[in-house]
């Protein structure tokens, strides 16, 4: 009995002391069952400028060679620069110039094998430019809307569903057809690369022109190894293609083309109306870009400047098969080219003027990223990838 | 210069003093020659933000051909 009292009592003991460990060990969960705090804003992060050209330089662009090494060609002077996140600008090439390469005004450019080795539309024209002179490409017959090459290959144009040059009864399209969304040069003409939608009728082309040159605009990239990633201007759509033009991935968000709903734009637009005539007229173009420029890192991971709630960078991890998105802080909001670099991601806008940036890989890594729920990513067997 | 390509140019200029204002940005124009299929066809200047590379707009003038 004795031994039966102290059994009970040395078992009523470990209870307690079981029971308070486990109310120690639980204390975490516990305080995790209380309402979840919000979750904290993400931090922004600001590239650091590479400077700005003081004076007006016209249009730059960035590209990059095999060993990562990033370059920035002045189109208005054919002057091309190493860009080094240390050093800046150092001199590199100056591509020859002809007098109808530099008339024209140049929308887009892209580098070829070597920094004196470069692709440009330029007008309404491509010119392959290296230090040897400007040689324009033949007609592309559409009209060019952007330029790109197929990852370390030949040059690749973006097209407007619009005959261009060609002769009056020209009978080799029609409304219905297929139309032509990417060309791709073989060293002696252009080939359609893809196709998207139909060729509009010249009634829907009066009624939506501004729509069909929205939905069409596209930004390109080389891929890094192979391929061509194929980016919607103004909405989240994008796609990479394999040489042959078949989709080997799409990631699309929403598909909404905004539009500036403040009282300005809504003013220039009815003013522009009124200055048209019933034949055609001058129509401005209130879409707010969705896309501003991407490009793809040497591990495959794809980069994107995005105007989705503000300037953001967002990385496509193809392994992962993730979006995430980091917020930027930075004073453009227009059309970059960007460049994988061996030590970072370079940036430039458009004009000289607006500047370069870097973000070395040690920051990109440290950053707040946030992972984009809203991206439906595909394949080739996905009907997203349509 | 034909009477349209006259209309064209001088709605050019119109279109790029008005919109000159609305940016601090000089804008600058490509034309062309477009055709839609049809017997239409049309002139086409896309006038482009020459400081963020932005399609500020259209001014199009079309013609049966």
């Amino acid at each position: 009995m004795l031994i039966s009292r102290a059994s009970e009592r040395r078992g009523a003991r470990t209870r307690g002391i079981v029971g308070l460990a486990l109310l120690v060990l639980a204390a975490p969960a516990l305080r995790g069952a209380q309402p979840a705090r919000p979750a904290k804003e993400p931090r922004s992060t600001a590239p650091r400028s590479l400077g700005a050209s003081g004076e007006d330089f016209g249009p730059q662009f960035l590209g990059t060679d095999g060993k990562g090494k990033v370059f920035l060609l002045r189109a208005a002077t054919l002057e091309v620069f190493a860009l080094d996140a240390a050093k800046g600008l150092v001199p590199a090439a100056r591509l020859k110039r002809s007098p109808a390469l530099s008339a024209e005004p140049a929308h887009a450019a892209v580098m070829g094998r070597s920094s004196d080795d470069w692709w440009l539309l330029q007008g309404a024209g491509v010119w392959h430019t290296t230090s040897e002179g400007p040689q324009a490409l033949p007609e592309v017959h559409w009209r060019v809307e952007s330029l790109s090459r197929l990852g370390g290959g030949e040059p690749v144009v973006g097209v407007m569903p619009f005959g261009v040059g060609r002769p009056i009864g020209d009978r080799s399209f029609a409304a219905g057809d297929a139309a032509p969304l990417l060309l791709s040069f073989s060293g002696s003409a252009w080939r359609v690369l893809a196709t998207e939608g139909e060729i509009p009728s010249s009634g829907a082309v009066n009624k939506e022109f501004a729509r069909i040159n929205q939905e069409r605009m596209v930004a390109l990239a080389p891929g890094a190894t192979k391929g061509l990633w194929v980016a919607d201007r103004y909405r989240f759509r994008v796609r990479k293609l394999s040489p042959a033009g078949k989709v080997l991935t799409s990631l699309k968000g929403s598909q909404e083309i905004r539009l500036e709903n403040d009282k300005d734009g809504k003013a220039t637009q009815r003013k522009l109306v009124q200055m048209g005539d019933k034949a055609g007229g001058a129509i401005a173009n209130l879409a707010v870009p969705a896309i501003l420029g991407l490009t793809e890192a040497r591990d495959g991971n794809l980069y994107l400047v995005t105007n989705r709630n503000g300037i953001a960078l967002e990385r496509y991890d193809p392994v992962a098969e993730q979006v995430d998105r980091l917020k930027l802080q930075l004073g453009y909001s227009g059309r970059f080219t960007m460049a994988s670099g061996s030590d970072g991601l370079y940036l430039a806008g458009f004009g000289g003027q607006t500047g370069r940036w870097f973000l070395s890989w040690n920051t990109l890594a440290a950053a707040d990223w946030r992972k984009v729920e809203d991206v439906e990513i595909g394949g080739p067997a996905s009907r997203a990838a349509q | 210069m034909t009477k349209a390509r006259v209309l064209i140019v001088g709605a050019a200029l119109a279109l790029v003093s008005f919109i000159a204002p609305l940016t601090p940005a000089v804008a600058d124009s490509t034309c062309y020659a477009e055709n839609y299929g049809g017997g239409s066809c049309g002139t086409t200047c896309v006038i482009t933000d020459d400081h963020t590379g932005e399609v500020r707009g259209w001014l199009t003038h079309r013609y049966a051909c």
